[in-house]
């Protein structure tokens, strides 16, 4: 083909010929801190981008809102497990629970345990200090937090310190983990190298009655010392909190009320604050920004000394859900209410479980469209190839589970119920849906309640392949919703997405 | 003078169309590459190719180009169709393969242009109607931007910043994670 002689077409500025929507075809292909940054070229370009929500649309691709697992941890169990949709939603890849394949371990080989400690907008906290995103199967590895300032009466003390992880990618790309010190009551120890008080010497150790010194200081201190990991800056660093608002009381108050942990409490990232439930049910509301926090009084509950409240995140904010093994018929649901300049809670739903607990005892139907990956099965335990072959058979369902959708349990006609299987768990809450999800703990069937239809689906079955489990030893699972971000600040490596 | 694609493809030598740029140049097609064009294609569905298809929003030095794209992609249009029709035999993926790989390299070449030629690409893309050539040369596009930050792409470019510096500080701060 014979080529002509170029006609001067060398304009000032060739991408101000183009129209608006064939900037905007251009811009389409950029992702989402590309479009960011072209709404701040000109006027132009940023109308191409935001006349057709452009960014919007690149953000949710990355940040889809779904809930694709429920993660949990089993006692006993080396790896957390992941309960989901056996395929991906269409044109993305499976997320796979198994995370050790990528994860580095001291000296080179691959860890052959690890813990999901928390979870925040796709990004997975473990066990041993290394943040995951199993989406994107990037890990990065941090440092060890730094010692306390008496590091050796943290060791007798056995102080308990929970982790959680802060991320919100539409806001920043970097992370924090904070360290929140609890008072530990079995091992009779206030964590004291986090309060402020005059230099002492001698043995620092607390034993309930027996130091006044430690008894008396107003819990929580202020300023509150909490180690903080930043993925900015990669260290981690003791930061100051300020109270505002009177505390709950003496280390001494505290003792006869708090809870014993067996496990994490859980805490909710909500609108650039972190809510973390402490062990008396109240609710410690930091915001990093300013360096400070609130304590905010739990929900009155009549007739119930000490509530067993779990603090979730959802579709409008903050919530507190009560479902306790003593009156499991009653589902209690709270919301918290910053409206009117003080936080409160406000009862939102208060169920009688009863129908849906009949519903269920008649439904005898075990699987469900979210199947266990069965980590621990198919992983750790030998007979490799005979479960290479069972597990080509789970990921052959294809099967989906909408929350919108179908798969309700019908109401029925016949009432064969004995009425005795009262036996169900709470274990967590939709991350954007006013939908609670329970176990039976028998049978380890996942099922979904509906809060304000009160409509039950059937998730599935909870019951790992390996060992019968009760559903009570599963405590809350974690609710996973995936983040296709590339970037993870301090990834050191990762492999291709499948 | 352009002929294109008169020689080789037998069956089609009948249907050609006559596409006519901005400046009077005509170049000879076949009606599978000028259907590579939805613009086109309507035209040749409306009956409304005889005597040519004037193009007055493309230059024959643009046109010329376009074509070669066309070309190009209509035989590996037809290699499809033709590969997918038969067994799916061993040899044929192979072949599928390296064709696919060689179209790749066509690609890339072909965007080895300046900027002003890839704008004017772009356009004539966008006026025809080709999705394949309009993907390709807006990705190129995009990903000189990438990674950018906006003064590097207004210099990149020659744009004039017309934000005022409170438009452009609210940017900022509404996608602070993108400036960081």
């Amino acid at each position: 083909m014979e080529q002509h002689e170029a006609e001067p077409s060398q304009s000032p500025s060739p991408a101000r010929r183009l129209p608006s929507d064939v900037l905007a075809d251009v811009l389409r292909h950029l992702p989402p801190r590309g479009l960011a940054a072209s709404r701040c070229v000109c006027t132009d370009w940023r109308a191409a981008v935001d006349d057709r929500g452009l960014l919007r649309a690149a953000v949710d691709a990355l940040l889809p809102r779904s809930l694709d697992a429920l993660l949990v941890n089993y006692p006993g169990f080396l790896h957390t497990e992941f309960f989901s949709r056996p395929a991906a939603p269409p044109g993305r890849p499976h997320i796979s629970g198994e995370l050790s394949t990528y994860l580095p371990a001291p000296g080179g080989e691959y860890r052959d345990s690890y813990t999901v400690r928390d979870h925040c907008n796709g990004l997975l906290l473990l066990d041993g200090h290394v943040v995951v995103n199993p989406a994107t199967r990037r890990c990065a590895p941090l440092p060890a937090p730094p010692p306390l300032d008496d590091d050796d009466a943290r060791r007798r003390s056995r102080c308990l310190f929970h982790e959680y992880l802060v991320y919100d990618p539409a806001v920043s790309l970097h992370y924090e983990v904070f360290v929140i010190p609890r008072i530990s009551w079995s091992s009779a120890h206030a964590p004291m190298s986090l309060c402020h008080r005059p230099a002492d010497d001698g043995d620092r150790g607390f034993l309930p009655g027996c130091d006044a010194r430690i008894e008396n200081i107003a819990w929580p201190p202020s300023p509150f010392n909490i180690s903080v990991f930043s993925s900015r800056t990669g260290q981690w660093e003791r930061r100051s909190f300020v109270r505002e608002g009177p505390a709950l009381g003496s280390v001494a108050d505290m003792l006869p009320s708090i809870r014993i942990l067996a496990r994490d409490l859980p805490a909710v990232y909500w609108r650039r604050e972190l809510y973390v439930q402490d062990q008396t049910n109240f609710v410690m509301r930091i915001t990093s920004a300013s360096d400070k926090y609130q304590m905010i009084k739990p929900p009155l509950v009549t007739g119930c000394t000490n509530p067993r409240l779990r603090l979730a995140g959802s579709e409008k904010g903050v919530y507190y859900v009560l479902h306790d093994a003593t009156d499991p018929r009653r589902l209690r649901v709270w919301i918290l209410d910053g409206s009117c300049g003080q936080m409160e809670w406000v009862l939102k739903y208060d169920h009688d479980l009863s129908p849906v607990l009949e519903l269920w005892n008649r439904n005898d139907k075990l699987d469900g469209p979210w199947v266990l990956q069965d980590i621990n099965y198919y992983y750790c335990d030998e007979e490799q190839e005979r479960k290479e072959e069972d597990m080509e058979e789970a990921v052959d369902l294809k099967l989906e589970w909408d929350s919108d959708n179908d798969d309700f349990l019908e109401e029925g006609t016949e009432t064969d119920s004995d009425g005795s299987d009262d036996d169900i768990c709470y274990i967590g809450f939709h991350p954007y849906k006013e939908v609670v999800f329970f176990s039976r703990s028998m049978e380890c069937k996942g099922l979904a309640y509906h809060l304000s239809s009160s409509k039950v689906q059937n998730l599935g079955n909870l019951c790992p392949k390996s060992r019968n489990v009760t559903c009570y030893c599963i405590g809350t699972a974690l609710c996973f919703t995936p983040c296709w971000l590339e970037e993870l600040p301090g990834s050191s490596y990762s492999l291709e997405t499948c | 003078m352009a002929s294109a694609g008169s020689g080789d493809e037998k069956a089609a030598a009948a249907a050609m169309i006559t596409l006519i740029s901005s400046d009077n140049e005509k170049f000879e097609v076949t009606e599978a590459t000028a259907t590579l064009s939805q613009t086109i294609r309507h035209m040749i569905e409306d009956g409304c190719t005889d005597g040519g298809v004037p193009l007055p929003n493309v230059t024959s030095k643009i046109l010329a180009r376009v074509i070669e794209y066309c070309k190009k992609h209509a035989t590996a249009a037809a290699g499809e169709e033709g590969s997918s029709s038969s067994f799916s035999d061993a040899a044929f993926l192979e072949v599928d393969r390296a064709f696919l790989e060689e179209l790749e390299e066509f690609d890339d070449a072909f965007l080895e242009v300046d900027r002003a030629t890839l704008f004017d690409l772009i356009l004539a893309a966008n006026y025809l109607d080709i999705k394949g050539l309009l993907n390709l040369t807006c990705q190129k596009v995009a990903d000189s931007v990438k990674g950018k930050t906006p003064e590097q792409i207004r210099e990149m470019y020659n744009i004039v910043n017309d934000l005022t510096p409170e438009e452009e500080a609210e940017i900022r701060r509404e996608t602070q994670w993108a400036f960081e």
